[in-house]
């Protein structure tokens, strides 16, 4: 942590949301040393960013709770208790409707993840991300599209689509099937589900708390026979991506690796080692990227589109800012780009990342205008 | 003796909603109508004896030997009004005519500070404004990528695909 002191006195806000989120997914956790003025200001971040409730979990017991700020967030809570029971109302559906159809569908990231914590509506999901084989895929599709409003509520992925680079065969082999209540709930095995939420996390651009929590919860939860070279996978660039993620959940927000066992073969034991190793040096950058993001908890998504801002010219400024926070994006450029996580400058990857989506959002533009 | 009209004991209603009990309150949302409502301990309990059998009279009663407390029949009808009013009894529980009860302000007044048994309160359970922040965009709304949009598709007139 010496090597990010410096970044951390730069930003107050990530600085309180670390100390408020450190292991905010377990079962057992303190109330965070922070003022109520601190809580005041990163109440509206980390609800913004979906991580409102694991922050009412932790101050529940304490005086911060009564404030304006602990309002909002159990209120925050309450909603997402709600709907977390609506979520599994409808996983249950899609499950049952879509075996009816023949198909079977793995469940990945978004509940299968909200299991991990202590209780349900502290990590708020929007949707579910179905994943499903390419020869069912059309007729999920039409399944899903049949479920009506709640057809908004579902993901479904073509395989593994951006998700992982992993064979469908195999991925869907190591899966296992969860019982929930009356319905057997198919879901991806820790090792490629904690590889996958990694991945998830970085492509998104690491803006979201939540996000690491969910890493810190998938790693502190592993089973004991967790096999590490399974979760690093073959491609060794996704592994140090995965690596550099573990990494973060240790160095930001004191997640414990521990031995839970996974050590008892040799090869797992050389990778938890090297595992180890590597999140002792992390990039310079990489710290300070995450700690930036959080600072203003704003979407990498959401963005007013440039071309609205263009023909404005009061609008300049806002131009300027939109695209600097669209080129401010290191961590999602270098996983868009398949970087490594290394010393060197990032502005490469950042540049041509911005020239991607650009050149991407001009073929659907013409797209567009041919298809209209 | 209050008014209860033409004995048709209140009713809880249970189709159509998502029911969550925590320690020390209940979340309900309404299925029909998309509204979410806390009920704090005394509500709920109250909710909770609305079998269509006993009587308001009879709530109280079962409540004061439950709670080995005093509990008034003031108390039920205040509840039951709030039931009634977010749609969480059933619709046959027929009002008296004549308003029965106190306020809730009249009842915390009278209760005073010395009071075992929680007023029965019931709240609407509204997002913090943050939240709509994260809802996606609907079809017809200026995006840029595809995860705005509720429909997941971003079309190249930079709007969203209803």
């Amino acid at each position: 942590m010496k090597a990010h002191r410096k970044s951390l006195r730069q930003y107050e806000n990530a600085r309180s949301i670390i100390t408020a989120l450190s292991g905010s997914w377990r079962a057992h956790a303190a109330a965070p040393p922070i003022t109520p003025g601190e809580l005041a200001a990163i109440t509206p971040l980390l609800i913004q960013s979906g991580a409102g409730a694991l922050l009412w979990w932790r101050i529940r017991d304490d005086e911060l709770a009564k404030s304006d700020a602990g309002e909002q967030l159990r209120q925050l809570y309450r909603i997402h208790r709600l709907e977390a029971s609506l979520h599994v109302a409808r996983l249950k559906r899609v499950f049952q409707l879509f075996r009816e159809a023949g198909i079977e569908p793995v469940l990945v990231k978004g509940w299968n993840v909200a299991r991990l914590y202590p209780e349900p509506g502290l990590r708020h999901y929007f949707d579910l991300d179905l994943c499903v084989s390419h020869d069912c895929y059309a007729e999920a599709n039409c399944l899903v599209a049949s479920l009506g409003q709640d057809s908004l509520n579902v993901d479904l992925h073509d395989e593994l689509d951006h998700l992982d680079v992993m064979k469908w065969d195999e991925f869907f082999s190591r899966s296992r099937l969860i019982i929930v209540d009356d319905t057997e709930v198919r879901v991806p095995c820790a090792e490629d589900h904690l590889r996958i939420l990694c991945v998830h996390w970085l492509r998104h651009g690491a803006w979201r708390p939540a996000g690491l929590c969910d890493i810190a919860a998938a790693l502190e939860s592993r089973p004991v026979d967790f096999d590490w070279e399974r979760c690093l996978g073959a491609d060794p660039l996704r592994a140090d991506w995965v690596t550099c993620a573990i990494g973060l959940a240790l160095e930001l927000l004191r997640a414990e690796i521990g031995d839970q066992g996974s050590d008892l073969n040799t090869r797992s034991a050389d990778n938890s080692v090297r595992l180890s190793a590597r999140c002792e040096r992390l990039p310079r950058w990489l710290v300070s990227a995450v700690l930036r993001k959080w600072e203003r908890s704003v979407s990498p998504n959401y963005h007013v589109p440039l071309s609205a801002l263009l023909g404005d010219h009061g609008a300049r400024r806002e131009f300027s800012e939109n695209f600097l926070g669209r080129l401010d994006q290191p961590v999602r450029a270098t996983v868009a780009l398949r970087g490594r996580f290394n010393n060197w400058p990032r502005l490469p990857y950042q540049l041509g990342e911005l020239f991607l989506h650009g050149a991407d959002k001009c073929q659907k533009s013409w797209a567009g205008w041919f298809a209209g | 003796m209050k008014p209860l009209a033409r004995e048709r004991p209140p009713r809880m209603r249970t189709q159509r909603l998502i029911i969550d009990k925590l320690p020390d309150e209940v979340l309900v949302y309404d299925l029909d109508r998309h509204k979410a409502h806390c009920l704090n301990q005394t509500a709920a309990l109250v909710w909770n004896l609305c079998d269509g059998r006993a009587t308001p009279r009879d709530i109280a009663r079962r409540l004061q030997t439950e709670l080995d407390q005093p509990f008034n029949e003031d108390l039920v009808w205040l509840a039951l009004r709030q039931l009634n009013k977010i749609h969480l009894l059933e619709g046959s529980f027929v009002w008296p005519a004549q308003p029965v009860g106190v306020s809730r302000r009249e009842m915390v007044r009278r209760m005073g500070i010395a009071a075992a048994v929680s007023v029965p309160l019931i709240t609407s359970i509204v997002s913090p404004t943050a939240v709509q922040a994260l809802t996606c965009f609907p079809g017809g709304h200026a995006c840029s990528t595809d995860v705005q949009c509720c429909s997941h598709n971003c079309l190249g007139s930079f709007t969203c695909h209803s």
